[in-house]
């Protein structure tokens, strides 16, 4: 192929250059949906928390209490769709223990609340509890207006002595969509 | 605007190299062989490039229209091909004064005064995972903050050089600049991990573990991204107080009336920014398994809430220190570049309309011409075959094939066209992604306007 050919085949190459059909306004559409897993809170409860030295039922509830700034923050009102929470308790008490999770507002009202029920052991072996709690849609809307979460044990009293534990452990999904 | 990556960069400075007819070939080998007496560049016409480059992702990849899927399953598709090593760039140039002459003792000085924008940034693939699939799917894994790499400059360069003719076969040339930085964002040495452990025996389901954090964005020509104005990097074009020098190096040999060699050194040099720095910045470790509730013993008298979140706020400012300061001082290296080229001539004998239409010329030259760019994060280089020929006496073209890291098939040219003392060049390259160019992964366009002369 002489040089002149090559050159006019370019030009042409470069004049009929074309692409095929993008659409930037796609961009609009863009977005992430990103689920991060974050431990929340744990504790250990012992017979301390219930009883006396000498073995007298003192209490059969406690109560613990968090505030959680950024569960309003307007971020998390905004972007977050849903949360999973995971509980594990793992109780060597003869009793079963009763938990229930409270998402307050400021003003102390009760948006959310979630119940969890720790089997007891019969053998002083631990017996492990777990629960996936699902919370979308209106429920996120209840969480995101609250800035304080409660913790209520209650341990359900029977004829065995309140002897041994329990384990407490939570983590949460967060789905945020950007 | 023509999107290109660092190949496309790689592929313009070959189609430009060795072209000893045009006087920006200096720019890039400033001891090449000078075939004219003197030029001068008609002012911000005489040199306007831009450049883009997209390692393994390209524009039609995301933005494509059909109906089998959506731009966010395009995008996470790309999230999970694209590799910590991948990268794009933008370059982009402007010649706003440029001029050279011959002394009487057959030296050649060229002097000038560009602007030049360089960009690159690597892809974030560890935060881009954690964002997309979160760290429940990936526990006990490290991501990197390193993988966080990213520069961006924009410099105003005063320039002269010398090319000496050492003999008939030997030229050598160097070049003294003068860097101006108008613009500088730079977030390159960022370090640490961030790693969700599964802690079966722990306190709670997981440990998170921020360890060694170490990084942040350093910005200069500006202040804070707050205070971003256009007028004020304009003006930071000659006065903007962030300065830098540096030098280019180079040489050409010919072996005979058929082999030739060169190579050169280019942005050998440094900018200190000290003018209207500002940085962003973050360090330290940090642990955390959830919030500890103690609840109250039924013996123990003291009742008070602990202030849970607070503590755990003032645990984390106590080990992480976000911060940021404005007047910093820091350096950075230029982009340093290494070039090389083996030219072999034949062809016909040629009457040229050069310096000296005596010289034994051919008509055809051809080689390789190599170069090699440092990043941040590595090494861009690319390989490239020339043709280069004049169609008639007074239009030259070279044909360039080239291979690199963004495309191992990428045909670009060059057309220069000169009468009487006008020259104009046209220069572009990856031809072969004209078909959709939205679907190429560099591409890049130069023209230039000036007058090039020769006393003889």
């Amino acid at each position: 192929m002489k040089i002149e050919k090559l050159l006019f085949f370019l030009l042409v190459l470069l004049a009929t250059g074309c692409t095929e059909e993008i659409d930037f306004n796609q961009v609009k559409e863009v977005s992430l949906t990103t689920t991060q897993d974050i431990d929340l809170v744990h504790f250990l409860l012992t017979q301390d928390n219930f009883v006396d030295d000498g073995g007298q039922t003192q209490q059969n509830g406690l109560v613990e209490a968090v505030k959680l700034d950024f569960l309003d923050d307007p971020f998390f009102q905004n972007r977050l769709v849903r949360i999973v929470f995971d509980f594990r308790m793992t109780n060597t008490f003869p009793q079963s223990l009763t938990a229930v999770i409270k998402f307050n507002d400021e003003d102390g009202v009760t948006r959310e609340s979630i119940t969890l029920e720790a089997a007891g052991s019969t053998n002083g072996e631990a017996i492990v509890s777990e629960y996936d709690v699902v919370k979308e849609g209106t429920a996120i809307s209840n969480i995101t207006t609250a800035d304080t979460v409660l913790v209520e044990y209650y341990i359900n009293t029977n004829s065995a002595p309140v002897v041994g534990s329990l384990k407490f452990e939570s983590k949460a999904a967060y789905t945020v969509e950007l | 605007m023509v999107l290109l990556t660092s190949a496309g960069v790689a592929a313009q400075y070959q189609q430009l190299y060795d072209t000893d007819y045009l006087p920006q070939s200096l720019l890039l080998n400033p001891g090449n062989k000078v075939d004219f007496d003197k030029h001068l560049g008609i002012p911000l016409l005489s040199g306007v490039g831009v450049q883009a480059a997209t390692r393994n992702v390209s524009v039609y990849d995301i933005f494509q229209v059909n109906e089998r899927d959506e731009i966010n399953e395009r995008i996470r598709a790309k999230v999970d091909q694209l590799s910590n090593r991948d990268y794009a760039v933008l370059h982009q140039s402007l010649e706003i004064l440029s001029a050279g002459f011959r002394t009487r003792k057959g030296n050649y000085i060229s002097f000038g005064w560009y602007e030049e924008l360089d960009a690159i940034t690597y892809f974030p693939k560890d935060v881009a995972t954690l964002a997309y699939e979160g760290n429940q799917q990936h526990l006990g894994y490290a991501f990197k903050a390193s993988d966080i790499k990213a520069r961006a400059e924009m410099v105003s360069v005063f320039h002269i050089g010398m090319n000496k003719k050492v003999n008939e076969h030997f030229s050598i040339g160097g070049r003294f600049k003068l860097y101006s930085g108008m613009f500088s964002a730079e977030s390159t040495h960022n370090s640490g991990t961030f790693t969700t452990y599964l802690t079966p025996d722990g306190n709670n389901y997981y440990e998170h573990r921020l360890e060694n954090i170490n990084g942040g964005l350093k910005i200069a020509g500006i202040g804070s991204f707050e205070e971003v104005s256009e007028s004020q990097i304009l003006q930071n074009s000659i006065f903007g107080g962030n300065y830098g020098v540096g030098i280019d190096l180079g040489f050409s040999y010919d072996f005979n009336e058929r082999w030739s060699v060169s190579g050169s050194l280019l942005d050998l040099g440094f900018i200190n920014y000290r003018s209207r720095t500002y940085e962003y910045y973050g360090n330290g470790d940090f642990d955390f398994d959830g919030i500890e509730f103690i609840f109250p013993s039924v013996v123990d008298e003291n009742t008070v809430i602990r202030p849970y979140w607070t503590d755990l706020e003032e645990e984390f400012d106590e080990n992480m220190n976000f911060g940021e300061r404005a007047d910093v001082s820091y350096t950075l290296l230029r982009p340093v570049k290494l070039m090389g080229g083996l030219t072999y001539s034949f062809g016909e004998h040629l009457k040229c309309n050069c310096l000296d239409p005596e010289e034994n010329r051919y008509r055809f030259k051809t080689g390789l011409q190599a170069m090699a760019i440092k990043r941040p994060g590595s090494i861009q280089a690319g390989l490239t075959a020339f043709l280069d020929a004049p169609v008639t006496s007074f239009l030259n073209t070279k044909l360039t094939y080239g291979i690199d890291s963004f495309t191992y098939t990428n045909v670009g040219f060059l057309i220069s066209a000169k009468i009487r003392s006008f020259n104009v060049y046209l220069a572009a390259d990856n031809l072969l992604s004209y078909s959709n160019i939205a679907d190429s992964n560099t591409a890049s366009f130069q023209i230039c306007f000036q007058l090039i002369s020769n006393t003889k």
